[in-house]
């Protein structure tokens, strides 16, 4: 799959065009109201979007229709070109929407997605073991979202279990707890055969070496063995090849089992491979939205992808 | 690196069940109260429950076929075929999508029960293979692939008649029925097994065809049952109800899940009347979990071939020895083997430590001075520190700061005690019980040594608290610690390395807090804020309060809400917190009240007690505060309460308390 | 560790350590990628070439030669007397033999004259590290290849540079395009009052400072006083898998007895 990627610190600096449809999520923040804006520049019709976890629904437009049905909305659609606003669309909107654009054979889907900023170096947080470690970072205490936990998506839905081979692969961010709680809500996921993805070049010079610092600990203390892997943070075609690589070495019978829960263009990459590719199990917490602390905005990111 | 490298790391590489497999036979130390199991006569359903931890994986795994006929037993006989366990964790989030989807619920009950059929069908055929597969004599007369089960045609024409053939062919269908539950609009809709009918028909003609299983009775086990819908719990329950030979089904969970379910479901476990509970917990409680968790360690190490056992590892397995593993000279012998290789340090012992360590002579004698100056008394350091009665100098600096104590009452008193008559220190008044360690903690507060208070066998074992994996990781961050190139053979590891490795420990399980279910960071930042509170009050210079590491709640100006409340029976869910009936009440008048215990392994990353002595009384709208305020609201209670307690801000450990000192007062 | 003697030593080495951003050959690679997946596309788009804007690169230079020419030169940054060893010529091996491009699409300076003659007019030159800019400076010097920057695409770029080399080659050479993966700035030199590096409630950035040149003094590091924070005292705690860029803090690569290098020195 092809994947052009745009990125500019403006948005007037991106190279746009005219879409027929774009689909957004809820503004919860100015970055994503400005997102949102865009898209109603460029679209020339946009639908709102939520998806429910547990009712297995989607809400398009306040209309709540069962989440494996979306390609009837996209219907009228069918051929048009289609832009999905990634920073207030949340990954299962994205998976959902990428799978019915393929049913419906849709040509290409593009994606806006608009980097958070506002974080200076020192806003890393890194629980490593030296002396350090003990200090509690005011940022710890404002991370107190609320994670419904993890939910099967329908559609991605397939059964794990430590009798039968299977492969994991985790895009990871900067919190351990995410992978954690995975480990802890599966127990049945193969530590030899799970393997982790890091965003090198990250964000920011140096918080991949946070990302690495937090996860480590929980990766040694479960033996996770399956391999490191690294692609761009805001790159979702790297994300793509390394899908695409892990993919190519599965054996017979061997389940492939993806956790998008790192940055959001990992997000993206995933969203777009397990679209088009069948038997593909997805691991994904559903964490809410919180208000972010920082709205502001380090970069505007296109991303064009043909199916 | 050697051959043999018997680092930390290989002799506990695998501590949780999982990682172990399906045979766990040669992991598992048959605990004190399997009798209490009544494996045997069991004949009625049972309920295990029993939270993170304390081994409920294990012990189910270890009554599955796979671990009850594992290669590695060859001494079986027929008595052993009486009670044949399948295990099945269901994936509950696979579960979950069953359900809504524009499918009819009668089509998910009968899906649900579909796949029960399948996936424990696969598990009979697989206990028939597993005997197989075990090399016994006496089991070898039975031959699983001579039975002819064509009569099971009846529910499907298409499914194979020789065992091999059948499990491979239902393992099929389980992968067309998973492409049905992940694309219900595009594929077909599998014709559906009847559930608990199909298992029963399958055992009743394995039994039928194999008369040495004529008199065996399948267990199934069915774990994680809370996380199941409700409607499948529903299914399960009919099953369960009517359960009797040669089927019977049972179920696992976790203790609050069970709590929930009796309170809350009209279709949930009040239906079911017939059926035994062990609570896994409370065995522990009642039976000293002491030896059996040495004995664990001992096995590891012996899996891993270090050391010399200080007893058969191949008793601890076997259930006829479990009256020998429970009589006196059994247990000494243990404990004195572990003593060996994790000291404890006596009080005594770590007073000595105090006055032989030279920047902590330097420390108390500051402290004694300080005080002097502040009671602007005459009286010398020397008068306070006596060389020859360490714990007694060592509490002197509390007792002093009492404004109700006299500096010459004090000296009086040492006098006495040094002169062997009745004294404060050691008689009725009980100074040094009451005082000594929490003076101990303070003045190794901001020093970079962990106390060794937190070292020792029995220390660990409080500071587990009956959570075998917890003790685990003590031993292996110790061992770790102590010898980390590896070829560990079971030496002593001192207490100051012991020390080392419970902060360590402490930090890595609080960090773990955060994964806690749905509201893992909340319930992060409580400890946080509630472990730093007891910090605090250990700061105390009068020691007024010793030791406070738990509390109870008082009436204040904010009432607790029902989310109030529901954050805490989460936190006792998780067991952050700990719920007790109070030991002591203050006043006559009061009500019976609860006490919440901050679990004991994260004292020492907080450089509190472990200890349960006195109980801090926190007012409800501070509670509320560290439930769910906002880092300004925490900081602002913590600088309150500091000033509440004369606890000088120099005297804190900078970095724990970094927050506080970040803002401008 | 074990150059660091006293526990004040021990403590300042640990907080080196903690804000250290290391780059092994597995991330190095992932940083090649982002070159060719994004940092080169977007500086084409904004900025076309000859080619006008190029979007594939990876397929473009994977060409066999006797298929095709993909019209792009990748040069490594070096001159006719640097050893095989210099950093640029490893990251054109990996380019070569991860990336699979062929090796008659990796040029040195010198042979950029001959392909502007056979037609090519796209130049990428390759580097892992940019620190205040007076390498590659003398580089271009030396080779002369600075009148070529006018009349062709001429790209610098560098896996990862600091914002002083950028400025310093911008007013150098204005032709020059400059398209670095990963952009430092001064808040990565560790004693830099906005650092973090040792902000523990006791120390500061300037105090460690102070500690630091005492340590060096004490360790026989002989530097002289503007390189003791690394050439161009730019402080950083920064070192790929394949060399240490001597900006990064001397402590990391100094190789002269008693001091144990913890990283290779970059060439």
């Amino acid at each position: 799959m092809k994947v052009q990627m745009q990125e500019a610190e403006r948005s007037a600096d991106l190279t746009l065009r005219r879409w027929d449809l774009g689909i957004v999520g809820e503004a919860i923040d100015d970055r994503g109201r400005a997102a949102i804006d865009l898209i109603g520049k460029v679209a020339d019709k946009t639908l709102v979007a939520a998806y429910d976890p547990d009712k297995f629904s989607i809400s398009v437009n306040g209309k709540i229709v069962n989440a494996e049905a979306l390609d009837g909305e996209l219907q009228p659609f069918q051929g048009k070109s289609l832009i999905l606003e990634s920073t207030t669309l949340g990954f299962v909107e994205l998976f959902l929407t990428c799978r019915a654009a393929k049913a419906l054979s849709f040509p290409q889907i593009t994606f806006l997605y608009v980097e958070p900023g506002g974080y200076s170096k020192g806003d890393s947080v890194r629980t490593s073991n030296t002396r350090r470690s003990l200090i509690l970072h005011k940022r710890d205490f404002e991370l107190s979202d609320e994670v419904p936990g993890y939910r099967a998506i329908p559609g991605a839905t397939l059964m794990l279990s430590d009798k039968f081979p299977q492969r994991s692969v985790f895009f990871l961010g900067y919190e351990a707890r995410r992978l954690h709680r995975a480990l802890e809500v599966y127990p049945m996921l193969r530590p030899e055969s799970c393997s982790v993805v890091f965003g090198v070049p990250a964000f920011r010079p140096g918080w991949e070496m946070d990302a690495f610092a937090n996860n480590v600990r929980i990766m040694k203390e479960r033996n996770i063995s399956g391999g490191v892997y690294f692609c761009g943070a805001e790159n979702p075609a790297s994300a793509l090849q390394v899908l695409e690589s892990i993919h190519g070495e599965l054996g017979e019978r061997e389940k492939l089992f993806i956790a998008p829960i790192g940055t959001k263009p990992t997000g993206i990459g995933t969203a777009l491979f397990a679209a088009t590719h069948s038997n593909i199990g997805i691991l994904y917490d559903h964490p809410k939205r919180r208000r972010d602390r920082s709205s502001e905005v380090a970069g505007w990111h296109l991303y064009e992808a043909d199916f | 690196m050697s051959e043999a490298v018997r680092s930390a790391q290989s002799i506990f590489a695998k501590n949780r069940a999982e990682e172990l497999g399906y045979d766990v036979w040669k992991h598992f130390v048959v605990p004190p109260f399997y009798q209490q199991l009544e494996i045997q006569e069991a004949t009625k359903p049972r309920l295990i429950i029993g939270g993170r931890g304390c081994g409920k994986t294990m012990l189910l795994r270890y009554w599955s076929h796979q671990s009850k006929f594992s290669v590695l037993r060859e001494d079986l006989s027929q008595p052993d075929l009486r009670q044949i366990g399948l295990y099945w964790r269901a994936d509950t989030q696979f579960a979950s999508a069953m359900a809504e989807r524009d499918v009819s619920s009668d089509t998910w009950e009968a899906a649900f029960s579909h796949l029960a059929a399948l996936i424990i069908g696969i598990e009979v055929l697989s206990s028939l293979q597993s005997i197989s597969a075990n090399r016994s004599t006496e089991l070898a007369s039975i031959k699983p692939e001579a039975i002819d089960l064509r009569r099971l045609q009846a529910f499907d024409s298409t499914l194979p008649r020789v065992v091999s053939a059948l499990r491979d062919a239902l393992e099929e269908r389980l992968w067309s029925f998973e492409s049905w539950v992940n694309d219900v609009r595009k594929c077909a809709e599998p014709s559906f097994l009847p559930g608990k009918n199909f298992v029963l028909a399958l055992v009743q003609e394995i039994q039928r065809q194999l008369p040495e299983l004529k008199d065996t009775t399948f267990f199934v086990y069915v774990d994680e049952y809370e996380n199941l819908r409700p409607y499948q719990q529903r299914i399960i329950n009919t099953w369960l109800k009517h359960s009797e030979a040669p089927l019977i089904f049972n179920l696992a969970m976790k203790r609050n899940a069970f709590e929930t379910l009796k309170t809350t479901g009209l279709e949930s476990l009040s239906d079911i009347h017939d059926f035994r509970t062990h609570d896994l917990e409370q065995y522990f409680l009642i039976e000293d979990a002491q030896v059996f968790f040495a004995e664990i360690l001992f096995l590891k190490l012996a899996n891993a071939g270090v050391g010399t056992s200080p007893v058969s590892i191949v008793d601890l397995r076997d259930v006829s020895k479990l009256p020998e593993r429970k009589n006196a000279k059994y247990k000494k012998l243990i404990v004195d083997a572990i003593e060996e290789i994790l000291p404890d340090v006596s009080h005594q012992q770590l007073a000595r430590n105090v006055l032989q360590d030279e920047s902590l002579v330097k420390k108390l004698k500051a402290r004694i001075q300080s005080v002097l100056n502040e009671r602007k008394s005459q009286f010398s350091v020397e008068s306070f520190l006596r060389p020859t009665f360490a714990e007694a100098s060592i509490i002197t600096p509390a007792l002093l700061s009492r404004s109700r104590n006299k500096p010459e009452e004090i000296a009086a008193e040492l006098d006495l005690l040094e002169k062997g008559k009745d004294n404060h220190f050691t008689g009725r008044r009980n100074w040094i019980q009451n005082n000594f360690i929490g003076s101990l903690l303070q003045l190794y507060e901001p020093y970079d040594r962990a106390c060794p208070f937190y070292a020792g066998f029995h220390t660990f074992i409080k500071l587990s608290r009956g959570n075998v994996r917890h003790f685990l990781e003590l031993c292996h961050k110790s061992i770790d610690r102590a010898f980390p190139d590896g070829d560990y053979q079971a030496q002593q590891i001192s207490p100051n390395e012991q020390a080392e490795a419970a902060r360590q420990a402490s930090a890595d399980f609080l960090g773990e807090v955060r994964s806690f279910g749905r509201y893992g960071n909340r319930l992060h930042f409580f400890v946080l804020g509630l472990g730093s509170l007891f910090a605090l009050a250990h700061l105390r210079p009068s020691l007024g309060e010793s030791e406070q590491s738990h509390f109870s709640i008082v009436r204040g100006s904010e009432a607790l809400s029902e989310a109030d409340e529901e954050f805490l029976q989460e936190a006792v869910k998780w067991s952050v917190l700990f719920e007790e009936e109070a030991t002591k009440l203050k006043q006559p008048y009061e009500a019976e009240t609860v006490e919440y215990v901050l679990n004991p392994i994260y004292a020492p990353y907080f450089h509190i007690s472990y200890r349960k002595k006195r109980r801090l009384e926190l007012k409800s709208e501070d509670l509320i505060r560290l439930m769910r305020g906002s880092y300004e609201d925490v900081s602002a209670l913590l600088k309150r309460y500091s000033r509440e307690w004369s606890v000088e801000p120099s005297s804190l450990y900078p970095t724990l308390f970094s927050h506080l000192t970040e803002q401008a007062p | 560790m074990k150059n660091f003697a006293t526990d004040e030593e021990r403590y300042f080495a640990a907080c080196v350590l903690d804000s250290l951003i290391y780059r092994s050959k597995n991330q190095t690679l992932a940083l090649i990628n982002q070159l060719f997946q994004r940092s080169l596309p977007d500086l084409t788009r904004r900025t076309p070439t000859p080619l006008g804007h190029i979007q594939d690169w990876q397929t473009r230079l994977q060409v066999n030669p006797s298929k095709g020419d993909p019209q792009i030169r990748l040069v490594a940054a070096v001159t006719a007397n640097h050893p095989p060893t210099k950093s640029a010529y490893v990251i054109a091996r990996y380019m070569m033999q991860d990336l699979s491009i062929p090796a008659q699409w990796i040029i040195k300076p010198w042979e950029m004259k001959s392909c502007i003659s056979q037609g090519v007019n796209i130049f990428i030159l390759v580097d892992d590290f940019l620190g205040t800019g007076d390498q590659l400076d003398e580089t271009i010097v030396i080779e002369q290849i600075a009148p070529l920057f006018s009349s062709n695409f001429v790209v610098y770029a560098p896996l990862t540079a600091h914002t002083e080399g950028v400025k310093h080659l911008r007013s150098r050479f204005k032709d020059l395009h400059i398209s670095p993966v990963e952009l430092l700035d001064e808040t990565y030199d560790l004693f830099h009052p906005d650092s973090n590096a040792f902000r523990d409630q006791i120390n500061t950035p300037d105090v460690a400072k102070t500690f630091y040149y005492e340590l060096l003094k004490n360790k026989g590091i002989d530097l002289s006083r503007p390189d003791r924070k690394g050439y161009g005292a730019l402080g950083l705690a920064y070192a790929f898998e394949h060399a240490t860029p001597d900006n990064s803090l001397p402590i990391l690569w100094w190789r002269d007895d008693p001091w144990q290098p913890l990283f290779k020195h970059r060439v």
